[in-house]
């Protein structure tokens, strides 16, 4: 328990950390928002004035960061000034969405990778294990947004799912089950491009991790006692294997994230890549900031889980 | 195949590829910026070896394009006009390294005949030319920012492993901070502390080192496990008790055990880096138009029209993918020579 | 426990090696844990090594033999006690004096095999002390010392562009030693150096050592399992047992050298 404990304590003070570093470097950034506004021509230099004392832009930035993080705890991250609301209110949704891309494309990409890497320990050194890894090289060489142009192009040609946004236009009048059925055709281009450049790196882990195992003494010497090869994949290497493949569950989110982002983009996705853009381009610090903030929270969230997952799968650990 | 003869194959790839970005001007017959506004969206130019009367010539010729008579899209080629294809042509001057600048192209055609092996875009620009001088600046961003990714990461991971202590726990938890963030919204960060609109590629370049500089975290502890494993061994030991400096001991038991790691990072930071300017430039935070790059020429892939008619725009994603593949299977190789050597 | 009579007949030789109240303790830290658990190499040893002669160290595996060793050279660092040489404690000593006593004594390890760099060749190896202690030697002058030294352990020319991994286990061996020799240490620290030669083997460099303790009077401080080999070599013997030096008389036989080993 101490160490679930100490565990949760690590965590929360490497964000804290890498909140206070984000901040003050942001702060640092030139150009702001108001200078945006200033741009502006329907707002008065008055009122940017006016805004600018509202928000303290010119105080110094511990003391910004202490009013920020209070703002965090509040749960609003600030207010934004381009989208004229309270971060938190913007950010929540786009959470959501961006998490339900990427819970999908593990599943899937999990679902993808066990049984390919399984199959290539299975017949390592023969020709369906070659031509496995000649795949997954190739998948692993063709850089994500490759991946989404092609799949892009194919949906155009085809014209089998949309190619962007979540929802058809108009549907906001339709009955939950079509509704659930047109997000679901619009998932399916997304969550392809992010689990088909997720798997190849991960059966490349399971074919290596799985074969580490059946080389083991004692699997070689369950197998000498014939015990079937399903038998042995599933109630030995499998459980075996479980440690390291946990390891790279949390290891994966941090890639899935990234990929995340420039998908989300490039298929318009409203989760949080496009909002990170766009306020990038308004200067719109608080917002910028909170997106750093909350990927950093998935990830350190994600190997979180997946060191308490080792803990309670392996009594080893436990033990110490 | 046998692996040595794979292993030549892999280093002449490479090569080949380097030095047909880093000479782009002499491999491209035109400049990036030029225009032939009376042939946009030209298709890829064919070469012939038999002419309209049906001939055999020894040597490829081409034929001039026309716009279609009937005023739909497209061209033809004019088979009263050809132009032998030639080799170590005069062209425009473009610039080696610095101030030095040539005339001479590998290819080219007589005027008024035109060659677009891959084809024209919108402004009537030939795609190979602009494939081989983006090349150069994606490269460049990858091989800078793998350079300073590497160069901080490798002094830092040294400092970490070889004075262990506060320096070591300071460094190491600093790299934490470093790496509780995933890679592209990191990049994104940094790309947000600087300014927005990017001038001139050499800006964009110094971009591209300042992420390299962010991204020293993941090397430096590896570099780490290296220096930490390599101090504790007895011959570094043994130097250390016949009275060797640390000195020393770094530059003859330590420093060598982290070279050939370095070597494999690298050949797996560098198309990491030519995948930052791309997204950035992809995503107009990068380098923008008339210099080309990988990333801005594939901005017009998100169009439908180019995606259905003019397919060989898509073509610098293919020469993307093949740089990658080529850096993958270096970065196996070597892992594989590093296993052999280890055992 | 007196077996090869004085060095010098009657007269007592000069401390070299004076060590007092030496406790050592290994600590091993835990992830996730504030608790550390503690190994006791060694607890309050004390002894006394003369120049010109030679201390057998020996006990049972664990006892803790290689840490005292690794004390002496300054490679672990004691929590109390003090390690004299020549009547100054080198614990004490600041940086650059003690790399000159460093250049005094050698420790040659247990397994030469990865005490040996294996990206060097053998001449580059034994040539290293050399380099660390940038005696002003040209280089023609430094390679016939090494060739000397290589020849001193009987490894010949065709030997010296090998590198360990090209090897046996006793030419790595003899390679160690060779290095050891190279700057003429006062205190020579023989880490069971010579337990993975053959018995011939054993008695050249067995007389090797002796030869070389005649003519510059080296002390050694010989840690071995082998008792017979110690009591042909040793002046003084010193049992270790659970990191303490305990008062035990050895078996006459064994001292004489006529216990013959069991097969
Ligand atoms: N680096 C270390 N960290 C923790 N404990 C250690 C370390 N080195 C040795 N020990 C422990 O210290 C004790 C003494 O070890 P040492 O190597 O000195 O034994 P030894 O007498 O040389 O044995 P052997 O005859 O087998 O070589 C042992 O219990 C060992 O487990
Ligand atoms: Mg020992």
């Amino acid at each position: 328990m101490l160490r679930v404990t100490r565990r949760f304590v690590h965590a929360l003070v490497l964000l804290l950390g890498v909140s206070a570093i984000s901040f003050a470097l942001l702060s640092a950034a030139p150009g702001n928002v108001f200078d945006e506004l200033r741009l502006n021509p329907q707002i008065s230099p008055e009122a940017v004035a006016a805004l600018k004392a509202q928000f303290g832009v010119d105080l110094p930035w511990p003391t910004r960061y202490a009013h920020w993080l209070a703002s965090v705890l509040r749960g609003e991250f600030g207010y934004s000034v381009s989208y004229r609301c309270r971060v938190g209110t913007l950010l929540w949704p786009r959470a959501r969405n961006t998490l339900l891309l990427t819970a999908l494309a593990t599943i899937l990409a999990w679902m993808i990778a066990v049984p390919w890497g399984i199959v290539e320990a299975l017949h390592r050194g023969r020709w369906l294990d070659r031509l496995g890894g000649g795949i997954t090289a190739i998948l692993l060489a063709i850089p994500e947004l490759v991946l989404v142009l092609l799949l892009l192009w194919l949906a155009a040609r085809t014209r089998w799912f949309p190619t962007g946004g979540m929802f058809s236009l108009g549907s906001a009048e339709l009955t939950i089950s079509r509704k659930a059925w047109d997000l679901a055709q619009h998932l399916i281009l997304p969550v392809l491009a992010l689990a088909l450049g997720t798997a190849p790196f991960l059966i490349r882990y399971v074919r290596s991790a799985i074969s580490a195992v059946l080389d083991a003494p004692f699997l070689q010497s369950a197998r000498g006692f014939g015990i079937g090869t399903a038998r042995i994949v599933y109630r030995h290497a499998l459980p075996a294997a479980a440690n390291s493949l946990i390891s790279l569950l949390g290891f994966s989110i941090g890639a899935l994230l990234s990929t995340s982002l420039l998908i989300e983009v490039v298929l318009s996705w409203p989760g949080l890549g496009p909002l990170m853009l766009e306020a990038m381009l308004a200067r719109d610090t608080c917002v910028v900031m909170a997106v750093v903030m909350l990927s950093a929270v998935f990830l350190v969230l994600g190997n979180l889980i997946a060191d308490l997952l080792l803990y309670w799968s392996d009594p080893r650990i436990r033990a110490v | 195949m046998p692996n040595r003869l794979r292993t030549v194959i892999l280093i002449s790839f490479l090569a080949l590829l380097h030095l047909a970005l880093l000479f782009a001007g002499f491999f491209a017959p035109y400049d990036f910026a030029q225009q032939h506004r009376d042939l946009p969206f030209a298709p890829p130019t064919r070469l012939h070896l038999v002419d309209a009367a049906g001939t055999w010539h020894a040597w490829p010729f081409v034929h001039s394009l026309r716009a279609n008579v009937d005023g739909s899209d497209g061209y033809t080629e004019d088979v009263a006009q050809a132009y032998p294809l030639r080799l170590f042509v005069r062209g425009n001057a473009f610039q080696i390294v610095g101030p030095w600048t040539a005339h001479v192209h590998l290819f080219g055609v007589a005027s008024p005949g035109q060659i677009f092996l891959f084809g024209t875009d919108d402004f009537g620009r030939d795609e190979l030319s602009r494939m081989l001088f983006g090349g150069r600046i994606s490269l460049f961003a990858g091989i800078l920012g793998a350079t300073a990714a590497l160069s901080v990461g490798a002094f830092l991971g040294v400092l970490s492993g070889f004075y262990s202590g506060w320096t070591d726990a300071v460094i190491m938890r600093t790299s934490e901070l470093f790496l509780a963030l995933p890679w592209l919204y990191l990049l994104f960060a940094v790309r947000a502390i600087l300014p927005l609109r990017v001038k001139t590629t050499d800006a964009f370049l110094l971009f591209i080192v300042v992420v390299g500089l962010v991204a020293w975290a993941r090397p430096a502890r590896l570099v780490r496990g290296i220096v930490l494993s390599a101090r504790e061994r007895h011959f570094a030991l043994a130097a250390r008790a016949m009275g060797a400096s640390n000195f020393h001991v770094l530059r003859y038991h330590i420093l060598p055990e982290i070279y050939v790691l370095l070597l494999t990072t690298a050949a797996l930071l560098i198309p990491q880096f030519v995948l930052a300017e791309v997204t950035l430039s992809f995503l107009g935070l990068g380098v923008g138009e008339p210099i080309p790059t990988w990333g801005n020429l594939l901005i017009p892939m998100q169009k439908y029209s180019v995606l259905r008619s003019y397919w060989w725009l898509c073509l610098p994603a293919f020469a993307l993918v093949l740089l990658f593949l080529a850096y993958h299977w270096a970065s196996t190789t070597l892992q594989a020579a590093l296993g052999e050597v280890r055992s | 426990m007196e077996n090869r009579p004085p060095a010098n007949g009657q007269a007592q030789p000069p401390v070299l090696l004076s060590v007092q109240g030496l406790s050592l303790e290994y600590a091993r830290r835990h992830a996730f844990r504030a608790k550390r658990t503690e190994t006791h190499a060694l607890r309050d040893v004390s002894f006394d090594l003369r120049e010109g002669e030679t201390l057998a160290l020996v006990g049972p595996s664990g006892s803790g033999k290689s840490s005292l060793a690794k004390c002496l050279v300054l490679l672990e660092t004691p929590s109390t006690g003090r390690i004299l040489y020549r009547g100054t404690d080198i614990l004490q000593l600041p940086p650059e004096a003690r790399r000159e006593v460093r250049g005094e004594m050698h420790l040659i390890f247990q397994d030469a095999s990865t005490a040996l760099n294996p990206r060097w060749t053998v001449t580059e190896i034994v040539r290293e002390p050399l380099t660390i202690h940038s005696k002003g030697l040209s280089s023609a002058e430094s390679t016939r010392l090494v060739i000397e030294a290589l020849e001193q352990v009987e490894l010949g020319a065709n030997w010296h562009a090998r590198r360990p991994r090209e090897l046996s286990g006793g030419q790595r061996q003899r390679v160690a030693l060779a290095r050891a020799l190279m700057l003429r240490p006062k205190l020579l620290i023989l880490d069971e150096a010579l337990a993975s030669l053959d018995l011939s083997a054993q008695g050249q460099l067995g007389n090797l050592l002796l030869e070389l303790q005649q003519r510059y009077a080296m002390s050694y401080l010989y840690v071995t399992h082998d008792m017979r080999m110690a009591s042909v070599l040793a002046h003084h013997f010193a049992v270790l047992d659970g990191g303490r030096i305990v008062p035990r008389t050895l078996p006459t036989e064994l001292i004489a050298g006529t216990l013959q080993p069991v097969s």
